[in-house]
């Protein structure tokens, strides 16, 4: 029941077991927190005073799921989607969160392996060769 | 080196004649043309040194290293809009899509009128316009554009509308579909593989990783600049530079940043604008595989200037990203990958912000408010872009507003044309800003006069988006690089008509 936040951002990770699911959910806090360090000074005073009062809100669903993985991420789910509705400040941090944890979880190796995609690197160098190969026979 | 032209371990102070600050397309644009004059330029960039072609494999690498605020920027209003700049050598053209369009010369001409600016008919710009297109390549891309392309052309043509094929700065782009992380063919012809080798090359001096906080004015001229830059433990040094002559070409944000930081005020700062920009995503009974093929190339041209349609790159994150809006009603799409493609509708904003700095902190404060007609062409966009994928065999579209269900027909997305996009829910963006130090013969309301000369200031001049008088309608690139070649070429002609 750890990472409520980055657990409502997140669709139910059926790919993964347990272990990688909080692997992943370790790798995208600690992602999350360079990020917004990075972010201009008015998002970090926002992600300093909202995210508390997200995980103060987020409370009743660990103490409703009872230990129970899905129910949990259901209930967290829905209480951000709740939050959100009203837009203002609090919608654009549960905004900016959404937007983080699916970037870093959906180029994570272990999710593109499961959706059979390309590793990005190798990606990169086969498209470098094609087009070395394009240049050296049209130069 | 850790800086490009210098390895930065201590304090130091340097002098030139002309210091370029930003290394986008309007300073190395400028910086071109001052080297070929013979100028002893210096280049001052905050962002890293990434090489051509070397860029990370993963989006999210990339907004760390070569965007501003790690792709985290945006303008506070009703809705907040996100935007994003280029914090790297060369700028916005190492992630940008590389799509040169010029400014509808109805506009060029309204401008010129209404803001007194000098020499800037489109028959006057035309020979910069095409000196542009001689340094990126500007040309179609090579085929095949991909699935994503022609349902766009289709879609279009569907409905009766104008499509263009869009002209881009390439040179045998093979589709890696990575502009955003830096082009790792080198196809894209960024300022990276265009003008910085050549300017380096003839003793232009580049120092990366160096950002100015301010520049010293004393007796209307700038005597110094001061800056910080970062060396390779990550320590930061002062770096002092004298220099004869300033071009500011750090952006539509910074420029009026540093600008106000250093006391230059007057019309600086007021007049932002933008290019908001509402997303859809379209799903398809057919394979379309747009996530490995190239962005959609053609645009919606039929409502130009008010209001262009094109398509965006998708790949497993950013679709995850739309999804992740409300999990419920989109997840499921997740394993539809091969069944989706991202469009968009880009609106050429009346409305207008303003850019502040804010004491002790490195980063302004930017605003923007969107006016009843911006909403108005939003919502217009949104609607018939969908009832446009509908009819070119969409089965659903989710437009970028929060909660919201998705249309799954060419009626239901007409559900907003009477009552406007809910504001507090749609999800804006843009990559397109501009306008705010405002160039013309009226000084009342002009930062610059018609050739990027700050008013009041004798040796600093502009050179980048900020100048442009009002948003374009179309990508700014090629205006932004003709803009800086103008005013660095007048630069040039009066200082060999004063020797």
């Amino acid at each position: 029941m750890k990472h409520p936040i980055i657990t409502a951002m997140m669709p139910f990770a059926a790919l993964l077991s347990a272990e990688e699911d909080e692997r992943l959910k370790r790798e995208i806090s600690s992602f999350l927190s360079r990020a917004i360090r990075n972010a201009p000074w008015f998002v970090q005073a926002a992600a300093l005073i909202l995210t508390p009062l997200l995980w103060v809100f987020l409370l009743p669903s660990i103490i409703i799921a009872k230990g129970e993985a899905s129910a949990f991420h259901v209930k967290c789910r829905k209480t951000v989607l709740f939050l959100s509705i009203w837009g203002g400040p609090f919608a654009s941090l549960i905004q900016l969160y959404q937007y983080l944890c699916a970037l870093y979880y959906y180029e994570h190796p272990i999710i593109l392996q499961r959706y059979g995609l390309e590793p990005p690197a190798l990606r990169q160098e086969r498209y470098r060769k094609i087009r070395e190969k394009m240049i050296l026979e049209n130069p | 080196m850790n800086n490009v032209s210098y390895q930065i371990e201590n304090n130091v102070r340097l002098s030139c004649d002309v210091l370029v600050i930003g290394s986008g397309a309007g300073g190395a644009s400028a910086a071109k043309v001052l080297v070929d004059h013979g100028f002893d330029v210096l280049m001052v960039e905050e962002g890293p040194y990434v090489p051509a072609g070397q860029g990370p494999s993963e989006l999210h690498e990339s907004f760390a290293t070569q965007w501003r605020n790690a792709g985290i920027t945006a303008a506070l209003g009703k809705p907040t809009v996100a935007y994003a700049e280029g914090r790297c050598v060369g700028g916005g053209t190492e992630i940008n899509s590389a799509i040169i369009q010029q400014t509808p010369e109805s506009l060029l001409e309204d401008w010129a009128r209404k803001y007194k600016i000098r020499d800037f008919g489109p028959q006057q710009l035309q020979p910069y316009y095409d000196d542009v297109k001689r340094i990126v390549n500007s040309s179609l891309t090579p085929p095949p554009l991909g699935r994503a392309s022609e349902l766009l052309r289709e879609a279009g043509e569907k409905m009766g509308w104008r499509v263009t094929e869009v002209e881009r700065g390439q040179r045998g782009c093979v589709g890696a579909n990575m502009c955003t992380h830096g082009c790792p063919s080198r196809g894209r012809q960024s300022m990276l593989n265009t003008i910085l080798p050549e300017a380096l090359g003839k003793g232009m001096r580049l120092i990366s990783d160096c950002r100015v906080s301010r520049l010293v004015v004393e007796g209307g001229r700038v005597t110094r600049a001061v800056a910080k830059a970062k060396d390779g433990q990550g320590k930061h040094h002062t770096v002092i530079i004298w220099p004869k002559q300033v071009f500011v070409c750090a952006g539509a944000i910074y420029t009026p940043h540093l600008l106000r930081r250093s006391g230059i005020k007057k019309n600086v700062g007021n007049t932002l604008k933008m290019h908001p920009t509402v997303k859809v995503m379209g799903v398809f009974p057919e394979k379309v595989d747009a996530h490995l093929s190239r962005f959609p190339l053609y645009a919606v041209t039929e409502f130009m200037p008010n209001m262009r349609m094109g398509g965006s790159l998708i790949s497993l994150s950013l679709a995850g990203i739309y999804c992740g809006e409300d999990w419920s009603t989109r997840g499921w799409m997740m394993d539809k990958l091969e069944n989706i493609a991202s469009y968009y509708s880009m609106v050429r904003s009346d409305g207008s912000g303003y850019v502040r700095p804010v004491m002790n902190f490195a980063e302004p404060l930017v605003t923007y408010r969107l006016t009843k007609r911006d909403w108005h062409w939003l919502t217009l966009g949104s609607s018939k872009l969908a009832q446009a994928l509908f009819a070119a065999g969409a089965t659903h579209v989710y437009p970028s507003i929060q909660s919201h269900s998705g249309w799954h027909d060419q009626a239901s997305c007409t559900e907003f044309l009477d009552r406007g996009l809910p504001q507090s829910k749609t999800r804006l963006m843009s990559v397109h800003l501009f306008s705010s130090c405002p160039m013309g013969e009226d000084d009342t309301w002009s930062a610059t006069d018609s050739f990027g000369n700050v008013h009041g200031v004798a040796n600093l001049t502009l050179a980048d988006a900020s100048q442009i008088p009002e948003a374009p309608g179309t990508n700014p690139q090629g205006t932004i690089m003709a803009l800086a070649l103008r005013n660095a070429r007048a630069y040039c002609e009066k200082r060999e008509i004063a020797a």
